[in-house]
């Protein structure tokens, strides 16, 4: 087993454990042990872009912390708000040495050692696929998810911007307007993938709260294109877009009846992290995937291949 | 900022010293002014077809010849940008057309303090304190937060909170919420820096 620095970030270690259980899981099948950095820290979630230097300051020192305590060059992640963050950071500190001065000064205000912007932080599913690769993955599937037909949803983050992403431009990076990595490993575990066409549009999550009839729209309009595409099932690898998509689906397709009678039985479709998908085929257990916590009925969804 | 000229009809005021303010809060400000005007960030936008007025090549033009009296018209739009960034990831000049538009929302309260959404704010403000106060983001206390502050209380008492607030409890994921505590760095003289920065941009906020 080979041990990798592992970023969680808040919302993977609270209410989307579902996400950081079977991401552990999956990897940890595959042969990589990933192990938390001590003592993280916020990521900044892009609402402390104003405040000058702390917002770049959050997430360099969960890359530092990296650093110090698994001499680590890669720091792996989950959460494509806080890969996101990181890689933004690393970009900026790398151009501009006025603004890793004062982060500097502030990594040692709190006694930490320094950054120079040389740890690469990695989502979770592109070091699957480079790490690992399709074969790797199928040779581990116990238990293929034949006749599941997947909509696998990227969200922003995970492949936007290539300025800080490296996607199309790095060649091991997926590509930006079309990635396939998500694809690649579901369809490794036996899963069918459909297209529908918002594979990379925007969830609103940034305005769930401040203007959710915004927010609510574009969910729904990747909810309804999935599912007239006919999907089982939306793969997410974010907890934002969770947020979105399932915690508040309730409300998203309330809204859309308001908008449209009938608009709102067309939206209805069970949501998963892909990781936990990934995990079923491996042969685990839908209590050890958490598909419980899941809001949408994705349990009953995937029952079939549960058995 | 509201000159003479800009309120008589017929007449565009100009301010030169705008898009250097603004442009100067963009980390990645290089590229800025080889924007040509294509308009591929606009037509990427996913909030363009909501709201016609939020036009990511229209604030960068607007920016650029300082037309205050247009933004002012569009100010109430700007910070509603999601941070998508497929206007960046399409441009061909690289110019970075969503962190523009961030930076332009940092200066709406100096330029145009009417157009700042006071709920929006306050929700915004609640992800500052509670980031910079403990250096970990409760999801939950921001959501219950986020609903108390902007007068939306009662939704708190909606069937579908107390249903998903149950399970939260009787998975353990309410008491991982109560445990997620604050990086040691927070108690060694992390969290009062990050303090002072705060009220460094709460005084300039309050300054304009």
């Amino acid at each position: 087993m080979k041990k990798v620095a592992y970023y969680p970030g808040c919302a993977l270690k609270t209410i989307d454990r579902a996400y950081d259980d079977t991401s552990k899981y999956v990897a940890g099948s595959l042969g990589f042990a990933l192990e938390e950095i001590g003592d993280y820290n916020c990521c900044g979630i892009g609402e402390l872009k104003s405040q000058g230097e702390a917002g770049l300051m959050l997430p360099a020192r969960n890359l530092m912390l990296a650093k110090e305590q698994f001499g680590a060059k890669d720091l792996v992640m989950s959460c494509s708000v806080c890969y996101h963050e990181l890689a933004r950071a690393n970009a900026v500190l790398n151009k501009r040495a006025d603004e890793k001065e004062k982060v500097n000064d502030l990594l040692r205000t709190g006694g930490g050692s320094g950054y120079e912007g040389d740890v690469e932080p990695r989502h979770i599913i592109e070091f699957l696929f480079n790490e690992v690769g399709v074969a790797g993955v199928k040779a581990k599937v116990k238990k293929p998810l034949t006749g599941l037909k997947v909509a696998p949803y990227y969200g922003c983050l995970y492949s936007r911007p290539s300025v800080y992403t490296g996607t199309a431009r790095n060649p091991r990076m997926d590509d930006a307007e079309r990635p396939r990595f998500m694809h690649a490993l579901l369809e490794a575990c036996g899963a069918t993938t459909v297209s529908y066409g918002n594979e990379t549009s925007c969830c609103g999550g940034r305005s769930l709260i401040q203007d959710e009839d915004t927010s609510f729209r574009l969910i729904y309009d990747t909810l309804s294109k999935a599912k007239a595409a006919g999907a089982d099932v939306v793969a997410l690898i974010c907890p934002k877009c969770a947020g979105g998509l399932d915690i508040m689906q309730e409300n998203v397709l309330k809204a859309a009846e308001k908008r449209e009678s009938g608009a709102g039985k067309k939206g209805h479709i069970p949501i998963v992290y892909a990781t936990q998908l990934i995990g079923l085929a491996f042969g685990a257990s839908a209590g050890e995937m958490k598909l419980g916590d899941m809001e949408t009925g994705a349990a009953k969804a995937l029952s079939s291949i549960i058995r | 900022m509201a000159s003479a000229a800009e309120s008589s009809p017929g007449t565009v005021a100009y301010d030169p010293g705008f898009a250097r303010d603004v442009f100067s809060r963009v980390k990645t400000a290089d590229r800025v002014y080889l924007c040509m005007q294509c308009g591929v960030c606009s037509g990427s936008c996913p909030l363009t077809p909501l709201f016609p007025d939020f036009s990511p090549r229209v604030f960068i033009y607007l920016t650029q010849t300082g037309n205050l009296g247009e933004l002012r018209r569009r100010a109430h739009l700007i910070d509603k940008c999601l941070g998508c960034y497929t206007c960046s990831q399409r441009c061909p000049r690289d110019v970075n057309p969503a962190e523009v538009v961030e930076a332009l929302s940092h200066v709406v309260p100096k330029y145009f303090p009417e157009a700042v959404h006071k709920h929006e704010a306050a929700i915004t403000q609640e992800y500052v304190d509670q980031i910079i106060g403990t250096g970990r983001l409760n999801l939950a206390r921001l959501h219950v937060m986020s609903l108390l502050k902007t007068g939306r209380f009662l939704e708190l008492l909606a069937p579908a909170e107390a249903k998903q607030g149950f399970k939260q409890f009787i998975t353990g994921r309410m008491f991982k919420l109560m445990q997620l505590g604050s990086p040691r760095a927070w108690r060694s003289g992390l969290k009062g820096a990050l303090t002072q920065i705060k009220e460094r941009r709460a005084k300039e906020v309050a300054a304009a």
